[in-house]
């Protein structure tokens, strides 16, 4: 694999911050760089892909699908009204 | 005014746009055309019929995957087992600045669902999610019914079928 760079412009403070968070992992600050902004970029990407119904909405979420609810007057008036 | 929904396309005066919010304005500049030509996600625009060069709002859709968390038995056992379920994101939704508190919001919604039920009718979705940005979002998308799916009050969603079905008795 071929690494290749990334550039980022930061301030004085916030490089001088890196630099010393680096120093205090034991790694360059290239590696410190790459570890959190992968981590963050995963997250990011994740966040947008999938969704999670957590345990406490699932047995409405469940429902729901099964039974839909009827679009409510607000939906309905939506519909009507549309311009497009 | 006659209004128009396109998708988004280069002709677009996309790095013109501001709706307050810099992460919606950042995307449509920068991100959504190469996403649609990525198969990414689908940006479309909401345009004045008379000027086709000014965006008055925006909607991007995606699809996502659904995890539910320890459903029990009995329903578990009606859903495809260990996979997530196929779902629709309206992932943005944007009016600019200029056009804000003029019912475009409610238009760009409809039109979203609109092109949700298309995607829907050809690959099978369960319901339509979205991001909302802040609560004010939240609430205007609880508004038109959309139900809250974790602890987070931020994700909503509304089943496929309550929007086909509201399209359909128009």
């Amino acid at each position: 694999m071929t690494a290749v760079r990334i550039s980022a412009r930061v301030s004085e403070e916030n490089k001088k911050l890196v630099h010393d968070a680096a120093e205090l992992a034991g790694v360059s600050v290239s590696d410190f760089l790459t570890v959190v902004a992968v981590e963050e970029a995963h997250r990011v990407i994740n966040r947008e892909r999938s969704v999670t119904v957590s345990s406490k909405y699932a047995g409405a979420f469940f429902a729901a699908l099964k039974n839909a609810p009827k679009p409510n007057k607000a939906l309905l008036n939506a519909v009507k009204t549309s311009r497009v | 005014m006659p209004l128009v929904v396109e998708p988004l396309a280069r002709r677009h005066n996309r790095r013109g746009f501001s709706c307050g919010v810099e992460k919606l304005d950042y995307f449509l500049g920068k991100t959504a055309m190469q996403h649609a030509e990525n198969g990414i996600s689908k940006s479309f625009v909401l345009l004045s019929d008379d000027n086709k060069t000014v965006i008055i709002g925006y909607f991007t859709l995606t699809i996502c995957e659904v995890t539910i968390e320890q459903l029990n038995k009995a329903d578990a056992k009606k859903l495809p087992k260990g996979h997530p379920l196929p779902a629709g994101k309206l992932a943005r939704l944007a009016v600019s600045t200029d056009y804000q508190k003029r019912g475009y919001g409610k238009d760009l919604l409809i039109s979203a669902m609109k092109h949700f039920i298309l995607a829907h009718d050809q690959v099978g979705m369960s319901a339509l999610f979205v991001d909302a940005k802040n609560d004010s979002a939240a609430s205007f998308y609880q508004k038109y019914g959309f139900i809250q799916s974790c602890d987070d009050p931020l994700n909503l969603y509304l089943p496929t079928q309550t929007i086909k079905n509201a399209l359909a008795q128009s």
